[in-house]
């Protein structure tokens, strides 16, 4: 009855407040549930803070992601289409902010390994990089990119080489430094009126330095406004990043890039067949 | 030869009336009578209801939109805590063996007061302490766990975890000495003739009770002190961040809690066995039956937690075997529910406002217990688990069974309690409204489970919106009908017509003496009689209520000649 089949996908699922990552065989890293249609799927979820329930109500599937264990579930979707991600664990302040509409997307094989192949090359520039990452990685669920808009933590828009107050009434300047501890180290200093703010988690071991460098060039151009108003609608497309000039270089390189990197998706999906 | 021979004189009536026999604030604060203690703690979870269902209705309002109204996500949590939490801890577990219970238990038995007078005052104040303590806590910094204190959230959200648990703490205490009276009294103060078996099921019903009471609140006290200790001193046993595991927590709170679903039932089931039996004139079908259903609950009761935690990532053949006891429950559920209809059958219903109440709640159980079925297959629970079907499920036991049987029970003893009788008209009135506003509410909540919506959302997906807006006219419409039955018990107190010792024409002991009753509860033993045989019973007119017709019918042994009591 409860017996997960052999050959199916494998999908890493971490859970945070209050956002999802899922991450994919082939390394790819997305906030948004990508699968074929009529395939095994097999979720194994972690969460970073608390309790949180994975919940897909078109397909009556729901599992607890408890932290300090790894729980497994496994459907298999068979139409195609775009489904509603709920969280349905209460997991504090933003948990009916972890509807995420459309959020599970079911593909025919081919547009999956087409998905796959888009989802594992980040963008080349770092201000594009981190944004990316900001969007995937579940920095949006807490900070802004409007100016002034509180989700839980301060927003992000314009903050870059301002001086800033912690509660203990020292100041600092919003500098690479910061931005470095703050996301290795989130406690190390509160800034004044976030005390009561739920905390952040630690992003110790989850990025490397070149996604640090990448972070760190994001906040600094969130300091121009041309760029905020590029990213405040949750997008970068391809003429937005034209216009701020930081497309990535040369489109055919990339283009062969995406097809290799297609490539290595089907190997990986293979490999995991097999075992 | 009547049941007015055990009331005082009347001119006697006015001095040892129980409520103004001694005046003045002390003697309420420092009283040791089982019927005044009983009326200052219906004051009080009175109160409380009051508090958390208005609470109720700001909820609702904001779930009117899917988008913010007038409260921010973390208003709209520290609403939703403060309201289950306070409906838990403050109304529905003290409500019905605390106010009624305290004040139906020994007049039941024909005694003069609970097995310990002082035990049972001091239980009161540790309610009002625990209350305190809790409300001042929630209220000081805003609590936003849930009442279920999940934990890792409950170790690492900024709210004042420790100050409410310790609440939870105070009001387990009270909740015990409760049970620990009732038990005792129970077991002790029988009066002669009444063997366990010719007792009122109501009070099957509290023994019940009493036993899950002092059995499983310990639990509860060991969960919060753990939680409290974990958050303070990171012991390491609920939070993964010192290597503890948060579902050992669930188990622990669940071990508890689920029991505690039982505390809020069981005797709402056992004043509908009263009142079934009483306005249908007619001896209560399968006594034993109900009587040992009632153990039976109690003790299933024990077994069945973890269907609490069908996808917290138990084993797979755990969450089997907590299924498979989870169904055993809904047989004596039944019993009782098929008993009570039996009841009725060719029997002399009056649909008295008690009755109207009587029905709505069996109606309104059946459904809350059916759909309990859907939640205890594992199948089903996958996708049912932690949606607003849940949250229907358990209004429809908690509010559909508890309350209204707890309004029901109120209304069939005030004339007891206050001697007043009340408005009849007003009284059915104030059950229609709340009845159709309940199902209105409660009704749609489970389509809305069905389709996916999660509970504890501030914010929701339009689709879900017109039943949403449906839920809140319904809870507007549940608020009035409660204000109704507000206005009834209120008018009553003024304006009451003066209640009969009899009124309903029960054959159970409280019906033997005056109403309101004396401070010293009966001038002299009374008879013991079949609590379900209503032969001798004949209705008089409406000032003298029912009285004995046949004095000689059930006399059990002769109560022995005493001195009148000092």
């Amino acid at each position: 009855m409860m017996e997960i089949p052999s050959d199916t996908i494998n999908i890493d699922v971490t859970a945070r407040k209050w956002d999802w990552s899922f991450q994919y065989p082939n390394g790819a890293i997305d906030d948004k549930l990508h699968i074929p249609n009529n395939r095994a799927i097999r979720l194994r979820m972690r969460s970073e803070d608390v309790l949180h329930a994975f919940y897909v109500p078109a397909f009556r599937a729901k599992s607890d992601v408890v932290p300090g264990r790894v729980t497994e579930m496994w459907f298999q979707p068979i139409k195609e289409g775009e489904y509603d991600l709920f969280c349905a664990e209460y997991c504090g302040d933003q948990h009916s902010e972890m509807i995420k509409r459309r959020g599970v997307i079911v593909h025919d094989q081919a547009g999956y390994e087409e998905y796959l192949a888009k989802a594992v090359s980040p963008p080349k520039h770092p201000a594009a990089h981190g944004f990316w990452l900001y969007s995937r990685q579940g920095c949006k669920s807490c900070h802004s990119v409007e100016d002034g808009k509180k989700i839980v933590g301060p927003s992000f828009a314009n903050s870059w080489g301002k001086s800033v107050q912690t509660s203990a009434g020292d100041e600092f300047k919003f500098d690479a430094q910061y931005v470095r501890e703050s996301i290795l180290a989130p406690q190390a200093k509160y800034r004044s009126g976030y005390e009561n703010a739920s905390k952040m988690p630690s992003y110790q071991g989850k990025f490397d330095e070149d996604e640090l460098l990448a972070l760190t060039t994001f906040l600094e151009w969130m300091s121009k406004p041309e760029f905020v108003a590029a990213v405040q609608d949750g997008t970068l497309d391809a003429t937005e990043k034209e216009s701020l000039g930081i497309q990535d270089e040369v489109e055919a390189e990339e283009g062969t890039e995406e097809a290799a990197s297609a490539d290595d998706g089907d190997a990986e999906s293979e490999n995991s067949d097999d075992a | 030869m009547s049941a007015v021979a055990n009331s005082p004189t009347h001119s006697q009536e006015d001095s040892d009336n129980f409520l103004y026999h001694s005046k003045g604030f002390l003697s309420w604060a420092l009283t040791l009578d089982h019927k005044r203690i009983g009326l200052m703690y219906l004051i009080g979870v009175m109160s409380a209801f009051f508090l958390a269902g208005m609470l109720a209705l700001i909820l609702r309002a904001e779930l009117m939109t899917p988008t913010k109204m007038f409260l921010s996500n973390q208003q709209y949590n520290q609403v939703f805590t403060l309201h289950g939490a306070i409906m838990v801890f403050l109304f529905i577990i003290p409500s019905v063996p605390a106010a009624l219970g305290n004040f139906l238990v020994p007049v039941m038995l024909g005694a003069k007061d609970v097995a310990f007078p002082r035990l049972n005052l001091s239980s009161f104040y540790l309610w009002v302490i625990g209350a305190i303590f809790f409300l001042s806590a929630m209220l000081y910094t805003g609590l936003d766990t849930g009442w279920t204190f999940y934990t890792p959230y409950s170790t690492t959200t900024q709210g004042p975890v420790v100050a409410a648990t310790l609440g939870v703490f105070i009001l387990g205490f009270s909740s015990i000495f409760t049970g620990l009276n009732f038990i005792v009294t129970i077991n002790t103060m029988r009066p002669p003739g009444m063997a366990w078996f010719k007792m009122p099921l109501f009070l099957w019903a509290t023994y019940a009770t009493s036993i899950i009471q002092v059995l499983a609140t310990p639990v509860l006290g060991i969960t919060v002190l753990l939680l409290a200790a974990e958050r303070v001193l990171h012991i390491g046993i609920f939070d993964p961040a010192y290597n503890g595991d948060p579902v050992t927590y669930q188990h622990f709170f669940w071990f508890y809690s689920h029991p505690a679903v039982y505390i809020m039932i069981l005797p709402g089931m056992g004043i509908i066995s009263e009142l079934m039996s009483v306005h249908s004139h007619k001896s209560i079908f399968g006594y034993r039956f109900i009587a040992y259903s009632s153990v039976a609950i109690a003790l299933f009761g024990f077994l069945v937690w973890g269907h609490h935690m069908f996808t917290s990532g138990m084993a797979s053949v755990t969450t089997i075997i907590f299924s498979a006891l989870t169904f055993t429950v809904s047989i004596p559920s039944a019993i009782k529910v098929f008993n009570w209809l039996a009841t009725m059958y060719k029997g002399t219903v009056q649909l008295n406002t008690p009755m109207c109440y009587s029905l709505a709640f069996i109606f309104l159980f059946t459904i809350g217990g059916l759909t309990g079925l859907w939640l205890g297959a594992l199948s089903t629970d996958r996708p049912l688990h932690d949606t607003y079907f849940v949250v229907a499920h358990f209004h429809y036991v908690m509010v559909g069974g508890t309350l209204v049987g707890f309004l029901g029970g109120v209304f069939h003893w005030w004339p007891k309690m206050t001697g007043k009788m009340f408005s009849e008209l007003w009284g059915k009135i104030s059950c229609a409204v709340i009845f159709v506003g309940f199902n209105l509410t409660f009704l749609p909540q489970f389509v809305l489970g069905s389709r996916g919506m999660p509970r504890r959302y501030a914010r929701y997906v339009e689709e879900f919106q017109e039943l949403h807006q449906l839920s809140t006219w319904g809870a507007f419409l549940l608020g009035f009908g409660l204000f109704i039955a507000l206005g009834v018990i209120i008018h009553s107190l003024m304006r009451g017509k003066k209640a009969p010792p009899n009124p309903w024409g029960g054959a159970t002991l409280e019906w033997q003496c005056a109403s309101p009753p004396p401070y010293y509860n009966f001038e002299n033993p009374p008879r013991v009689n079949d609590p379900y045989d209503y032969k001798p019973l004949e209705y008089r007119d409406a000032e003298r209520g029912w009285e004995y017709v046949h004095p000689s019918a059930p006399t059990v042994p002769e109560p022995t000649p005493e001195p009148a009591k000092s």
